[in-house]
């Protein structure tokens, strides 16, 4: 599904190295987590995948059902199958959060050569998504992300995942800023998509994320690698003891 | 003509005679210098009415007459509103032919809009003319429109009166070629609680200039200044507002919002005015600018000018590119490019239209005008 190889990457403005060397195979069906101290490169990680501007990938390849991702627009990438949810949700005042989703649903589809949603069929389905992640109707009316709470961002990423069925999720701390019922919430979200086919990428620095969507392989990242990786275990090991030692190995 | 018109015209020569055209040392044309207009060619001046003025006969509540049928009282106030120290008013006027007077009566309300529409072509100048009066509790809505691909000058001018009361709505879309030179004035008063919407659409022309003078003469009255630039190519448009706070208790929204692409010049000046004795104002004013590429220029100029103390006005401004966030945030949704920077200009032009949903003007009339520009800037510069 995902083969990163000897990732490197930097910001383009002060040329400072962020990601230096990364490795990384994910089949289809498998979740992985992905923990590590702040500033270790996580979010930069799943820009680079999502083809945020800004960054230079100066050595390696990331292909993506093997295609050579890199080489595709941020729009091609979410059209075969990339999602990423953001950790910091942008706000976009006077685009209206139901015209968002049907225009990004309907795109996709027409990009997988599936017909286009009316207007009904769609706000329909919207409905029905948005009453299985508890939020508010109300919230399709208002611009997208302005004035959400920060857990009404993180259930309105889910939303849009689970609108657009991408085979490839990477959740860059979508736990951050949710109370226990809402991460439940969220968590059932992202399991009633889990598959056999389709593959997520979780980023946390909280082992209780991992409670409720359970990975199948563990992985710290620090100063830009994988420094580790292991089961489960590997997480309830990192809730005790810390990022400590990896940030003195950075 | 009567007298009166024909000393008006005459007086308005004089005026621009030793005026000139502006050039940039004028104040109000920093951004917009005319000078270069003293070699330009207009070709012969041509008849000045709107086409279908004849629609407008027989609605209830509306007489359609000229300024020189009219009586004297009416015919006192053509030119009363507009200021012969600036160029284009005197330029205009002195050119003036015939002044068409809408006079709607006391207490009516004219539910069709009254529209006034100019669809021009070839290489001449014309200089509409139009006197707009609203009598004590009257209600109308006022349509101008701007059209064609004439090679020439349009140079309209608009005066209205608001009596007390009385409540107008103005839409005034502006969509001529990309040879036309359009040099437009608006000028209104308002009376006691009168109200007075004006809504502008600034879309075409090669080189464009808007001057809009309210007067808010009567306590009460109220005035809202909405306005569009949706620019392109090379051109240049400036819209130039003056609010006077005449009387006390009156107050004043303005939002101009300019959106620019290619090589395109937008400019803005709005000055609120609060005069000694105006207690109790409340006036608004919000510039923003949009550029859509590298080449694109915005000058906005917001100006308060405030002799009174007990007032609150407020006045902001910006300008900048599309948020490159917002961008990455929907193409990472799925959304090309080209889609999302649309979908983003709309929802930044949305300020100035969101109330005006279900104006019959607007959806049949402006909004394939800013579709087809949407579609014209995001189908030809994709990497704008
Ligand atoms: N666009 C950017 N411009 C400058 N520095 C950045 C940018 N993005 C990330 N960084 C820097 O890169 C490092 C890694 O950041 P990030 O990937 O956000 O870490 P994490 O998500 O693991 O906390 C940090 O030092 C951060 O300041
Ligand atoms: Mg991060």
């Amino acid at each position: 599904m995902l083969s990163i190889q000897n990732l490197h990457a930097q910001i383009e403005d002060d040329q400072k190295m962020i990601l230096k060397g990364l490795n990384l195979e994910i089949n289809p069906g498998e979740v992985h987590a992905i923990m590590g101290p702040n500033g270790a490169g996580k979010s930069t990680l799943g820009n680079v995948l999502a083809g945020k501007d800004g960054y230079e990938v100066t050595e390696g390849s990331v292909f993506f059902k093997g295609e050579d991702l890199l080489s595709l627009e941020v729009e091609e990438r979410a059209h075969a199958g990339l999602f990423l949810a953001f950790q910091y949700p942008v706000e976009i005042p006077g685009v209206q959060m139901l015209n968002f989703l049907r225009t990004c649903t309907n795109e996709t589809r027409i990009a997988r050569g599936l017909p286009e949603l009316n207007g009904m069929e769609f706000l329909k389905l919207a409905r029905a998504k948005a009453a299985e992640l508890k939020i508010n109707p109300d919230m399709l009316k208002r611009s997208v992300n302005s004035g959400f709470s920060g857990g009404e961002k993180k259930r309105a990423e889910i939303l849009q995942m689970a609108l657009l069925e991408p085979q490839f999720a990477i959740l860059d701390e979508t736990d951050s800023g949710l109370d226990i019922d809402a991460l439940r919430i969220v968590s059932e979200g992202v399991n009633a998509l889990r598959d056999a086919k389709r593959s997520f990428l979780v980023i946390t620095h909280y082992q209780r994320l991992l409670d409720h969507i359970k990975p199948d392989h563990v992985h710290v990242l620090a100063d830009g690698q994988i420094v580790r990786s292991g089961g489960p275990e590997l997480a309830l090991e990192l809730e005790e003891r810390g990022y400590v030692h990896y940030e003195k190995a950075a | 003509m009567t007298s009166v018109l024909a000393n008006l015209r005459q007086d308005a020569d004089t005026r621009f005679a030793s005026l000139g055209w502006p050039n940039r040392r004028v104040e109000a044309y920093k951004y917009t210098d005319l000078s270069a207009l003293k070699q330009a060619d207009f070709g012969a001046v041509v008849a000045n009415k709107a086409h279908d003025l004849n629609a407008l006969n027989g609605i209830e509540g509306l007489t359609l007459t000229t300024a020189s049928q009219a009586d004297a009282e009416v015919q006192a106030k053509v030119g009363s509103l507009l200021p012969l120290s600036d160029a284009v008013a005197a330029y205009s006027t002195a050119h003036m032919d015939e002044v068409t007077v809408l006079h709607v009566a006391a207490n009516t309300k004219i539910e069709q809009p009254l529209i006034l529409d100019h669809h021009r072509s070839g290489k001449n100048a014309s200089f509409p003319r139009y006197l707009v009066i609203l009598e004590r509790g009257a209600e109308a809505d006022l349509v101008e429109r701007y059209a064609g691909d004439s090679e020439g000058l349009t140079s309209p001018v608009v005066e209205v009166f608001v009596a007390a009361g009385a409540h107008l709505k103005h839409y005034r879309a502006l969509s001529e070629g990309s040879a036309t030179t359009h040099l437009g004035w608006t000028a209104t008063e308002l009376d006691r609680d009168a109200s007075y919407r004006h809504v502008a659409l600034n879309h075409g022309a090669a080189l464009a200039r808007h001057n809009i003078r309210v007067t808010l003469a009567g306590s009460g009255a109220h005035v809202d200044l909405l306005g569009l630039h949706l620019l392109q190519g090379k051109q240049s448009c400036d819209s130039h507002t003056f609010i006077k706070h005449a009387a006390p208790h009156t107050t004043s929204n303005e939002v101009y919002k300019s959106v620019v692409a290619d090589a395109a010049n937008s400019i803005f000046q709005g000055k609120i005015y609060v005069a000694k004795d105006s207690q109790k104002i409340e006036g608004n004013q919000m510039s923003r600018g949009l550029l859509l590429g590298p080449r694109a220029r915005v000058n906005n100029k917001p100006e308060l000018e405030i002799y009174a103390d007990d007032v609150i006005c407020s006045h902001g401004s910006t300008v900048g590119a599309l948020d490159e966030s917002a961008l990455f945030y929907l193409r990472a949704r799925g959304i090309p490019a080209a889609k999302a920077k649309q979908l983003m200009v709309e929802a930044f032009i949305k300020e100035v239209l969101e109330d005006l949903d279900g104006v019959s003007e607007l959806e049949t009339h402006w909004k394939p005008l800013i579709d087809a520009y949407l579609s014209s800037v995001f189908s030809s510069a994709p990497d704008a």
